[in-house]
């Protein structure tokens, strides 16, 4: 399973290189999320 | 080595319940034990507290279309439900703030009913149209899962656990996670959205074998 690391977010209390890497599953990319109070 | 999954969830998102449904399968099925810490996230912490709305209108306002078209692209969610298990009624949900029931989740975690409570949550907003902003609902839906009912009704008429939502959110926001259900496992590995069964059973046999 390929990995990628976690999307770099502009944050100060925690650096990038602390954030955990992302599993990206078989078509992941398409698995439901609500998001901005949207979830159609 | 133990498993243990934090998930973020908000207690009106439809498919944080499909989600929840779908890992269930997945712990049904996995040969090790695994636990499970739910957060809080807000889809829209911008909506003042106390107002009401019926979810159909809200989102038609959020995307600029007609209610009705809303209804029709919300039968695919609640037709997904159902093959979970899960009976939807959309067009009678209510949207509100949701950051007291999630003070009242986290209360609920403090007496072991974090899972209960969210399911609790998720349940009376999308299946029966509770209002989860209500007091007195929130209250006896924490009684029914077990919190003492004096201790529900303090953390509801007060602020209590108001700072353990906004560290919830903070770790969201600091992990990149702008949608939710959102899976952390062993804090080291992330997986977005509501995935079948079987993606979540083979993320929980990958990392097992890893550790």
């Amino acid at each position: 399973m390929p990995e990628t690391p976690a999307e770099q977010i502009d944050d100060e209390q925690t650096p990038a290189e602390e954030l955990p890497p992302l599993i990206i599953l078989e078509g992941a990319e398409d698995a439901p999320v609500c998001e901005n109070g949207v979830c159609l | 080595m133990s498993i243990h999954i934090d998930v973020w969830s908000d207690v009106v998102c439809p498919w944080c319940y499909i989600g929840k449904r779908r890992l269930e399968t997945a712990l049904g099925r996995f040969e090790h034990d695994v636990t499970v810490t739910w957060h809080s996230f807000q889809l829209d912490p911008t909506i003042p507290a106390g107002t009401r709305e019926p979810v159909h209108e809200m989102l038609a306002k959020k995307i600029g279309a007609p209610a009705s078209q809303v209804r029709a692209m919300t039968h695919q969610v609640t037709q997904l439900a159902e093959a979970e298990g899960l009976t939807y009624d959309l067009g009678h949900a209510i949207s509100v703030n949701t950051r007291d029931a999630h003070r009242v989740a986290h209360l609920a975690g403090q007496h072991g009913l974090g899972t209960e409570m969210h399911e609790a949550l998720l349940k009376a907003h999308l299946s029966d149209a509770a209002v989860v902003d209500d007091p007195d609902t929130l209250v006896r839906l924490a009684a029914e899962v077990g919190v003492p009912e004096d201790e529900a009704a303090d953390v509801v008429r007060g602020t209590k656990y108001g700072a353990e939502v906004d560290a919830d959110i903070r770790r969201a926001r600091q992990l990149g996670i702008s949608g939710v259900p959102f899976f952390l496992i062993n804090q080291k590995y992330g997986i977005s959205g509501a995935q079948p069964a079987d993606a979540f059973l083979n993320a929980l046999r990958k990392v097992h074998a890893e550790s």
